[in-house]
């Protein structure tokens, strides 16, 4: 499976973000960031197929939960 | 022992609670948040947990839900985040020194603060009275309006709709003290337009001691509440500043984790149970303790129009309240007695100067406690 991330400010909204796709359907898992990932030293997101990556970041904006990038994981 | 001081904190707990708590300390190692590994991934989930079982409760967002160590930690927090230099603050005249002490900290810096009335005789706690005194006060310089939504000594509840309503028609802030009121009475913030919800987890909640929250509603912006501390938050670290996201903005530090499971237990035990299920019982003990203490002479029943909860206030003839309530510990039955740390309700009450006895009961409590109290109070009344 080709795997995405989605970065988002906190580890609360991580989990939240979580929580949203999986009432959607999506699983997703939350992750903390390497350092290079995180724009400022430490971040979280969740990790998901990337064949659901555009639904689920259209499941976060339907909620105006605030995401900052979404990437293939390598 | 019988225990009749819920209102400072509530036990027995129910054992559910007590197991999270275990299970949190056993199970869940590590720094929510913090680091990456099993340990503190299972005190993340264990957190974020609790954060959607009190959300559930008031109709709230998760990601709002800030912990705090109490209610008073909780309502300073909100006050004075929320509160812009030279602001104007409404607060009502039953209000607790969880809101009076912030309040007249801030009046020293600049930011006055006015009691609003509540309502006597049969206006006591009616929305048109009380919206009629918060109009008298409101000024340009107004910002806030904080409301007790049941008072920890008198037995009455503010209308938290109207306040709420009335907040929103003139763009402030609303700020509720859900101390006395959490996990018995039903609070949707969103029909309320509260600003923020503040409650101690140790009370109707069924938490342990040193838990707290306050819900931010989902239009107060977020990164324009002033933090108190400032420190470690597990995300954007490299910035000097706090993050601007709720609930990390206010969450600086290590969390009680612990506390938090067993604050989570206890919200899911209020949501199996029922809130109301809860606030019948509680009422009625306290409706027939007040029966059945009008009956006593040698004892001082303090009553309002309509009382609501679980809080009976009383005195007895001839004796402090500090004598009595020794009295009733050597007989075994746990009470609170003084000013209750909130001298407004007792100047509303008559009682500033003495002082009251305050009982109130729990979900764990039964008819026995209540003629067990009863009875005990006829004998210390004709010995008095």
């Amino acid at each position: 499976m080709n795997r995405c991330l989605i970065t988002l400010p906190s580890l609360t909204l991580a989990q939240k973000a979580r929580s949203l796709l999986q009432a959607n359907g999506i699983a997703s898992s939350v992750e903390r960031l390497s350092p290079e990932r995180a724009e400022k030293g430490c971040g979280w997101g969740i990790v998901l197929s990337c064949a659901l990556a555009q639904q689920a970041v259209r499941v976060l904006e339907l909620s105006n939960l605030p995401y900052r990038k979404l990437e293939p994981l390598r | 022992m019988l225990y009749l001081d819920n209102p400072a904190t509530s036990f027995p707990k129910p054992a559910s609670v007590e197991q999270a708590m275990v299970n949190a300390m056993r199970l869940a190692p590590g720094n929510p948040g913090r680091s990456s590994h099993a340990g503190a991934h299972a005190a993340a989930e264990l957190v974020y947990s609790a954060r959607e079982a009190l959300a559930s409760l008031f109709s709230a967002d998760p990601a709002r839900v800030v912990f705090c160590q109490n209610a008073t930690h909780a309502l300073n927090l909100a006050i004075k985040g929320l509160l812009s230099p030279g602001g104007h603050l409404l607060i009502s005249e039953l209000e607790h020194n969880a809101v009076l002490r912030p309040a007249e900290a801030l009046a020293a810096q600049g930011c006055p603060f006015t009691c609003y009335r509540v309502g006597r005789g049969r206006d006591f706690t009616s929305p048109e009275a009380i919206l009629t005194s918060l109009k008298n006060n409101l000024t340009p310089q107004t910002q806030m309006i904080v409301a007790c939504h049941r008072s920890n000594v008198v037995s009455a509840e503010l209308p938290l709709r109207e306040i709420g309503a009335f907040a929103a028609e003139h763009g402030l802030f609303f700020v509720v003290d859900a101390s006395q009121s959490a996990g018995c009475a039903a609070i949707d913030m969103e029909a309320c337009r509260i600003s923020a919800l503040c409650a101690p987890g140790h009370k109707g909640l069924f938490g342990p001691r040193g838990s707290g929250f306050v819900i931010f509603g989902k239009d107060v912006p977020e990164e324009k509440i002033g933090t108190l501390i400032e420190g470690g938050s597990g995300s954007d670290s490299a910035s000097p500043r706090m993050p601007d996201e709720l609930p990390e903005r206010l969450e600086a530090g290590t969390l009680a984790v612990e506390a938090i499971a067993g604050l989570g237990a206890g919200a899911d035990y209020i949501r199996k149970t029922g809130a109301g299920t809860i606030d019948e019982k509680e009422s009625y003990l306290a409706a027939l303790a007040r029966d059945r203490l009008a009956h006593l002479p040698g004892v001082i029943l303090y009553t309002v129009p309509r009382p609501v909860g679980s809080l009976v206030l009383f005195n007895v003839r001839g004796m402090s309240c500090a004598a009595a309530v020794d009295a009733l510990d050597r007989a075994g039955i746990a009470l609170r007695a003084g000013l209750h740390c909130a001298p407004l309700a007792h100047r509303f009450n008559g009682t500033l100067r003495e002082g009251a006895l305050r009982a109130g009961f729990g979900w764990f409590n039964t008819e026995q406690d209540v003629y067990t109290l009863t009875d005990a109070l006829r004998t210390l009344s004709r010995r008095s």
